[in-house]
Formats: structure tokens, C-alpha cells, sequence
């Protein structure tokens, strides 16, 4: 009884990831795909279509508009997420669990209604909807990753450690980076590199912020309305590739103690 | 001369007055403990002297120099934590270390100086241990070296053995005894363990709800508790209720006993310790109790003793004297009126 329920279980666990995953498969599998049709049978393998996406201009462009913008919103909300995650952690006031609720609202909101909501407000404060305009966009809901990863990590940290620090004679900027960054370090790399995954991947917040240079998933999203070329499928399974490396490096730091 | 003084402190956290117009004078080199239980604000007290808290008034004075407003990093005084918080990221040496590089000490001072500190403590196998590859105890050993390393003007230790099995907490007792005549330092020590307390101190000040009950010898505080809270904290006693209507005598069950005393209530509390309590008759102050149990308890054996009214006392005596009395015998105690005490209920 007990092994047929959990042959059950095992069973849709694996039939629900097989769901989810296989339509990836399918499109790794075809990238290497000769022909210009995506069917099956594969009669010839190649790395085609992967030399014709290096020399693709606008798709390259668009890779390096995507790193530009995940590298300097992560470090935009790197700079504002651990200071913000270090006075949450360490200072009880007024209205910290309502700021607590509003800094999440960016990841519990809907993109959609982020991204119209900053489209209509950005122009208002002088900001054209341009880079710039989804380098904020994308800040303000990194730093909510950035704020939640680090705090979480801050929580587990002991006190005492902090006061220790200071009763050897160091000062409260001393203490943090000899004795509490180093302590919370892993949780930092870990937010990074899910700050950058979530940057390069996003589509709602940039479709509504960008001007005419577009980012890799919007250039993507573009080439799929001209037709799924294999091109798209080896796009895909290199950015299938580094995310899901990304996120299980992520993962492993966040698990460190 | 006073290495530190606490002059009418008063601590506040919302409405519970933690430490109430607290003074305490700290001798030069020193072991003293602060005794009490849970909540009674020696913690609080300790964190004062360290820097941690701020009093809401009053001053805190190290070497008469008013240090009340200094920040924990600019004072000469170092704390031993109960978890230890030694630095995960560091090794023994390097946690050593880490006070001296913040002293700005030489290279070559601050190694001299780490490993005088393992030696003192026999460490010197563990130096490049990352704590959690090591016991409770020694990572106690290693938070001691930590805060000694600096060369503090006091050594504050906030229940340092607290975490530690029975055994290695006895052990631990020893050593650090030794430490403080070895080092000739100012302790301060922070403690719930009466016993703890007893063993180690040079004087004892016993905390209860902000205040210090009292501050004596670990003797004094045992033979002669000043209040009802001391007299039941520390070992065993003996609190009887009594009546007094003035300072000359006082009854119980209707009999009347000359004594002087200092209570002017009407109701108040006689006290005794269990080994005090005679069969002999060496006073005048008797009273007939019928003996309710005898317990052995290895070197000393415990009467379970039942007045008229039914108050029960305690009585302790060596195992080695004869046992004659025998279960539901009715017998006369003596209480010897320089071994008692009466405080207001």
C-alpha cells in the first residue's frame, strides 16, 4: 500500500515537471536542427543556427542592451537593497511593516500594472520611455528581490555577533564589513545572480518602458511574430541555459548558512 | 579606589523599570557576580557597563571617568557572550585576533599576543579552527582568549557557562577562578546559579526586580541574607510565617519567644537555614513538631518536620550522627536566636 502511494506520488510529480519541461526539450532538441522547418524526423544535426544568431546584429544588440540593463539595475538595487534590508533587520519604527508590505508590492503586483503604471508616471517626472526608464522599472523590482534575500539571511544572523564586534572596539561601519558581511555574503551572490536571471527574462515592466532598442526577450518576442525560426530555438536554449544555471547557483548560495 | 561605579542608575524598556537608582561599586581586581533570577536586570545591568544600553539616568564610572554616554567600541571593557558569538567566518586565531587589529597593534605584537592568549587557555592545538568545528566548551575557552587578548580594564562575562553539561561547567568554575588570580583583572560576572555564584565570587550582589538586595561575601550572604528574597534565593531556608507586635519578641502558635529584631509589622517571616534547625536543646526558642518523613540524601539526611498548625519545616543533619528518631515521633526543635532572622513579610 505504501509503495503504490508513493509510486503515485512520484509518478505526477514526474508527469507534471515532464509537462513543464518538455516543450523546452523539444525546442533545445531542435535548435540543432538543419532545416528551416521545425519537424520531426531531424534528419540532419548542425550548429547552423547558432553561427547565423551570432551574426544576427539586432539579436546581438539586443543581448548586450539585456546585460547592460540586468548588470545596472542589479547593482542599482544592490546598492539600495542591503542598506534598506540592514535598517528593516536592525531598527523597530513607525510603519515598518506597511513599508515592508509596500517594498514587496513590486513582485506580489502584477507586472502588467507595474509597467502601465510607470509608463504614465515616468513621462510626468521628465523620464522618455527609454532605457533609462526600464533600468528604474527594473530597480525598483530587483530591489525587493535584493530587500526579501537579504533580510531573510540577517534573520538567521546572530545578534550577538554584531555586539561582539563592537565591544572589540569596532565601529558600527567596521563591524558591518568585517564581521557582517562576511556572514551574510553567500545571500548577497545568491540575490545577484536571481536579480540578474529576472532582469534578462523580464517582459511586462520593459514592454511598456522601452523606446526603439529593444531587450533580448522583446527582440525574441518580436522574431516570433515574423514565424518561430529555429534561430529562436537556439536563442532559447542559451538563455534556457544560463538562467537555469543562474538560479541553481542562486539556490546553493541562498542554502549556506 | 573603586575601578567602576554605578551611581542611581535607572533603566526603562516601555513601561517595566528594568534597573531602578542602582549603586554599585566595583573593586580594583575584583571577582564580583551579579545574582538573580530571570528578569531581575542583571543582564541589563552588564550591557549598561559594556555600552550596549544607555541608562535613562544616572552615571556609569571606570576609573572615576564618566563613560556613561561612550559607544561599546570606545570602552576598555570586554564581554564574554553566553552563545560565545565567535565569528563563523574566522578561525580561533583570527577571532583572537580581531580586537587587537582594532587596538592597531603590530603584526608581530598581535601574533605574540593570540598565542600568550591559546596558551592561557590551552588552545594552542585549535588555532586555525573554524568554530563550528569545535565543543561548546572549547569555543568558551576561545570567546575568554577573545576578550582577555585586548587587555580590558574589566572582564564582563554574561552567564558564560550557561550553554555547558554539568560537568565542564564545574570544570569551567575551577578554571576561571584561576584565571581571575592569574590575572589579577576585574571580573564581573552575571549569573542565575546561586551555586555558580558561591564558588567564584569575591562579593555577591544579589538582584531582584532592578534592585540589589544585597552585596556581601558569598559567606555573609549565606549565613546572614538581609531580606526575604535573599534568605530563599540562595540554598535552602526555612521562612516561617510569625507574628510580632514589637521588636523585642515575636509569636508563633501562640507562643510568645523573646527576640530583637528590626520588624515593626505586624506580620513577618522567621527565617532559618535546614542545618540550623537543633534537636538539641541549646535555646529556649522550642516548638514541638511530629516528624512527618526522613529522607537520606547522602552525606546528609533530611527530617520532614510538621508544626500543630501545620507548618512544615526542614531539617538537615550529617549522616554520620545516629539516626534515633523515628517516623510520626513528636519531638521539640531549638532555634537558635543567632542562627535566625525575622524581615517583614
Amino acid at each position: 500500500m505504501e509503495k503504490i502511494r508513493s509510486f503515485i506520488v512520484s509518478f505526477s510529480a514526474f508527469a507534471v515537471l515532464w509537462f513543464l519541461y518538455f516543450p523546452i526539450l523539444i525546442i533545445i532538441w531542435f535548435s540543432f536542427n538543419k532545416e528551416s522547418v521545425s519537424s520531426f524526423p531531424i534528419e540532419h544535426y548542425s550548429f547552423d543556427w547558432y553561427v547565423k544568431l551570432f551574426h544576427n546584429q539586432s539579436m546581438m544588440q539586443a543581448v548586450r542592451i539585456s546585460f547592460f540593463i540586468a548588470i545596472s539595475s542589479t547593482i542599482a538595487a544592490l546598492i539600495i537593497g542591503i542598506p534598506s534590508a540592514y535598517a528593516l533587520h536592525k531598527y523597530n519604527y513607525f510603519g515598518k511593516s506597511l513599508l515592508l508590505k509596500i517594498i514587496l508590492l513590486p513582485i506580489t503586483l502584477p507586472g502588467i500594472v507595474t509597467g502601465v503604471a510607470m509608463l504614465s508616471f515616468f513621462p510626468m517626472l521628465g523620464i522618455p520611455l527609454s532605457l533609462t526608464a526600464v533600468l528604474i522599472g527594473h530597480t525598483t523590482f530587483l530591489i525587493a528581490i535584493m530587500i526579501t534575500q537579504i533580510l531573510a539571511r540577517f534573520k538567521k544572523l546572530d545578534p550577538y555577533l554584531e555586539m561582539a564586534a563592537f565591544d572589540l572596539g569596532a565601529s558600527p561601519l567596521q563591524a558591518f564589513f568585517k564581521v557582517i558581511l562576511p556572514n551574510i555574503k553567500t545571500a548577497i551572490i545568491g540575490a545577484i545572480l536571481l536579480s540578474l536571471v529576472l532582469s534578462m527574462d523580464e517582459i511586462p515592466v520593459t514592454f511598456f518602458l522601452i523606446s526603439r532598442e529593444n531587450t533580448l526577450p522583446i527582440e525574441i518576442y518580436g522574431m516570433m511574430r515574423r514565424g518561430i525560426t529555429p534561430e529562436v530555438n537556439a536563442v532559447a536554449t542559451l538563455v534556457f541555459l544560463v538562467s537555469s544555471t543562474a538560479i541553481f547557483m542562486s539556490l546553493k548560495f541562498n542554502k549556506e548558512k | 579606589m573603586s575601578k567602576l561605579e554605578l551611581k542611581a542608575i535607572n533603566k526603562s524598556f516601555g513601561s517595566s523599570h528594568i534597573v531602578n537608582n542602582l549603586d554599585l561599586q566595583i573593586m580594583d581586581g575584583e571577582f564580583l557576580t551579579i545574582l538573580g533570577p530571570s528578569g531581575c536586570g542583571k543582564t541589563t545591568t552588564l550591557r549598561m557597563i559594556a555600552g550596549f544600553e544607555m541608562p535613562d539616568s544616572g552615571q556609569v564610572l571606570l576609573n572615576s571617568q564618566d563613560i556613561t554616554n561612550l559607544p561599546p567600541y570606545k570602552r576598555n571593557v570586554n564581554t564574554v557572550f553566553q552563545n560565545y558569538a565567535l565569528f563563523p567566518h574566522l578561525n580561533v586565531e583570527e577571532n583572537i585576533a580581531f580586537g587587537l587589529y582594532q587596538k592597531k597593534m603590530s603584526k608581530s605584537e598581535i601574533n605574540k599576543r593570540v598565542d600568550e592568549m591559546l596558551e592561557l587557555v590551552q588552545m594552542e592545538a585549535f588555532k586555525i579552527r573554524k568554530p563550528f568545528e569545535m565543543s561548546g566548551g572549547q569555543q568558551q575557552r576561545v570567546a575568554i582568549a577573545r576578550a582577555i587578548a585586548p587587555d580590558p580594564e574589566i572582564l564582563l562575562l554574561d552567564e558564560p557557562l550557561g550553554a555547558l553539561d554539568l560537568k565542564l561547567r564545574k570544570q569551567m568554575q575551577f578554571e576561571l577562578k584561576q584565571l581571575h588570580k592569574d590575572l589579577n583583572k576585574t571580573f564581573v560576572y552575571v549569573t542565575h546559579d546561586q551555586e555558580e555564584a558561591l564558588t567564584m565570587s569575591d562579593r555577591i550582589a544579589v538582584m531582584n526586580q532592578g534592585i540589589i538586595e544585597q552585596l556581601s561575601d558569598s559567606q555573609t550572604l549565606y549565613n546572614h541574607p538581609k531580606t526575604k528574597f535573599v534568605a530563599g534565593f540562595i540554598g535552602e531556608a526555612n521562612l516561617i510565617p510569625v507574628k510580632t507586635k514589637n521588636r523585642s519578641s515575636f509569636t508563633f502558635e501562640d507562643k510568645t519567644f523573646e527576640f530583637e529584631h528590626q520588624n515593626d509589622n505586624k506580620e513577618a517571616i522567621l527565617f532559618i537555614r535546614p542545618e540550623n534547625v537543633s534537636f538539641d536543646s541549646v535555646t529556649n526558642i522550642a516548638l514541638t513538631v511530629t516528624i512527618e518523613d526522613v529522607i537520606f540524601v547522602g552525606n546528609h539526611r533530611k527530617y520532614k518536620l510538621v508544626t500543630v498548625s501545620g507548618q512544615k519545616i526542614i531539617k538537615t543533619e550529617d549522616s554520620s550522627v545516629a539516626l534515633t528518631k523515628i517516623i510520626g515521633q513528636s519531638v521539640t526543635i531549638y532555634l537558635s536566636p543567632n542562627l535566625i532572622q525575622i524581615y517583614n513579610s
